[in-house]
């Protein structure tokens, strides 16, 4: 594994799929396991640093580490899990701070209660207590939300943020899912096979992924191969079998004509053109195509498109534009693909995922 | 008919079992709680070796022990020289046979159920700053202590009929190192089957009484 950053963001998110190197990571910054060589910082504070042999244990490191199996000792009540956490604070007071923390996270009325006989939410929230109450200078959560049903999720996840907040500590969130990253991350760090594939705001990740590994896993579906014919002042020209796509240009990405390229566009930017509009009107990027497959998921029916050239397209509609362009199977449609929402990888496309 | 019956052998069997259990307890559990978690050169080697007194016959095991703390070895001059008695032929050695002849029960067992704690029970522990005393104390071996305490009465039950490897260390001096199962074979020796009977019985229920228990352990809630 080969793993670097530097966060300064308070919300840090490692994303990637499980084996990606994302729990192995969070373990060393808290001492769990210890890398082969490196540094570890929190603040200015060294935890780890092979070259001048620095390696401080757990117990030294003050990390507030909240498991996926939240690890809450399943023989002491909710508040003797809290207080064994407490050795610094004098005796008198750790029963008001057991309170003030339960109070924190929403569940006073718990303080006496045996961990198994919680709900998975409330176990949630007795771990992230516990993993506050040493007053941590880094908190680590390891996939928080993944043991919880959707409605309780939504609800830690703004509770999660406002502790934060109000706490004003550096977080870092482990998650394998696209959209926790996106909606908790002020910066995410995407790994792949235990190396960091890019590093950046959550904008930047979705929609300007600058790797095939980081488009797939941010959810960009629809990926091309093709050939840059020419460039100017805003607009990139890419040859894909005889078509010319146009791309707006963007800076920092260095590309020259020739230049075999991959370029994507996200499913819910494709647009679908409605054939009672007068043709007239200007649409870059026009292509023609049979709906092949309708799959309605709830709020979003996801499209898979077939053009007349062969090319395979996955569109997202919001439930009423697709009733309302009388979206079915075998449909002919008419596809625009937004000069802004295509964006170019420099990196060949291959076959396997 | 039976005539007077000796109460020594039930008395000096429970304090030879007594002890030997204690024994074991204090040094088998510490070696458990090593073996459970740390692996190093050689770790299974010592795994596998805490086997050796229930896979060795117990007079081969005796024979061994008698070797190894005999008057004239080391470690019989080392203990003589500090108790002032030698340790072979006397009931101190019965609690040596026993002890060695029932430590697997405790170790395979609490090695077991110190295993059988999540990993991440105790490296949660470790992020709040308990020490790996504290983490032993007050994580693992509660955690554990079910089948830690099976393993011992499983231990106890063993030490208390312990046969082979006391005949062979401590004797059959009655009076002196005569332990129940060895003055049940006496019994029988001397044909005197009352005796014998009733001593087996009384063997037979502490036995089956220490197979309840831990039965009742693992029912039990906590």
């Amino acid at each position: 594994m080969d793993i670097s950053f530097r966060s300064e963001r308070a919300m840090t998110v490692f994303f990637g799929r499980s084996g990606a190197g994302k729990s192995v990571t969070l373990r060393s910054i808290a001492g769990l396991v210890v890398p082969d060589s490196g540094t570890i910082k929190v603040g200015d504070k060294v935890y780890f640093d092979s070259k001048s042999r620095i390696n401080l244990t757990p117990q030294e490191r003050r990390t507030g580490y909240v498991f996926q199996s939240y690890a809450l000792f399943p023989h002491l009540t909710v508040a003797e899990n809290l207080l064994l956490a407490m050795k610094t604070v004098p005796k008198r007071e750790t029963r008001y701070e057991v309170r003030e923390l339960l109070e924190e996270v929403g569940i006073p009325e718990l303080h006496d209660r045996l961990p198994g006989d919680l709900s998975g939410g409330e176990q949630q929230r007795v771990a992230l207590a516990r993993a506050l109450a040493r007053n941590p200078q880094v908190l680590l959560l390891d996939e928080p939300f993944s043991a919880v049903d959707v409605p309780s999720r939504v609800r830690l996840r703004t509770l999660l943020k406002r502790v934060q907040r109000h706490r004003n500590i550096p977080t870092i969130l482990v998650t394998h899912q696209a959209l926790e990253a996106f909606t908790l991350g002020e910066l995410i760090v995407v790994m792949d096979h235990g190396k960091v594939e890019q590093v950046g705001p959550p904008e930047e990740i979705f929609y300007r992924p600058k790797t095939l590994t980081t488009a797939r896993l941010v959810g960009v579906k629809n990926i091309f191969p093709g050939v840059i014919s020419e460039i100017s002042q805003d607009t990139v020209y890419i040859k894909q079998n005889g078509k010319v796509w146009e791309a707006a240009s963007l800076s920092g990405l260095h590309l020259s004509p020739d230049q075999r390229v991959s370029w994507c566009i996200r499913p819910e930017a494709v647009m679908l053109l409605r054939e009672d509009r007068p043709l007239s009107l200007k649409r870059e990027n026009r292509l023609s195509g049979v709906i092949e497959e309708v799959e309605q998921r709830g709020p979003v029916w996801e499209l898979f498109v077939v053009s007349k050239e062969g090319m395979d397209l996955k569109i997202e509609l919001p439930v009423h534009a697709a009733q309302h362009m009388g979206v079915t199977e075998g449909k002919e449609v008419l596809v625009s693909l937004k000069k802004e929402a295509i964006h170019i990888i420099p990196e060949i496309p291959d076959s396997g995922f | 008919m039976l005539g007077e019956v000796s109460l020594f052998p039930f008395w000096l069997s429970l304090k030879v079992a007594t002890i030997a259990t204690l024994l074991v307890i204090l040094v088998g559990l510490p070696l458990a709680y090593f073996l459970a978690r740390k692996r190093f050169a050689g770790s299974e080697i010592i795994v596998a070796s805490t086997m050796l007194p229930i896979v060795l016959p117990p007079t081969v095991l005796g024979y061994y022990l008698l070797v190894l703390l005999g008057r004239n070895t080391i470690f019989g001059k080392f203990y003589e020289g500090i108790a002032g008695s030698p340790l072979v032929f006397t009931w101190q050695g019965a609690v040596v046979a026993s002890a060695v002849a029932s430590s697997p029960y405790i170790v395979r067992t609490a090695m077991a159920a110190i295993q059988s704690v999540p990993r991440e029970m105790e490296d949660a522990a470790r992020t709040l700053g308990l020490s790996e005393l504290q983490i032993a104390l007050r994580i693992t071996l509660p955690l554990a202590w079910k089948g830690i305490l099976a393993g011992v009465v499983l231990a106890y039950a063993k030490a208390i009929g312990e046969f082979g490897a006391t005949l062979m260390i401590a004797g059959n001096i009655p009076g002196e190192t005569q332990t129940l199962p060895i003055a049940i074979y006496d019994a029988v020796q001397a044909g005197k089957s009352d005796l014998a009977n009733l001593l087996s019985i009384s063997l037979a229920v502490l036995a089956i009484s220490a197979v309840l228990l831990v039965g009742g352990l693992g029912k039990s809630r906590l």
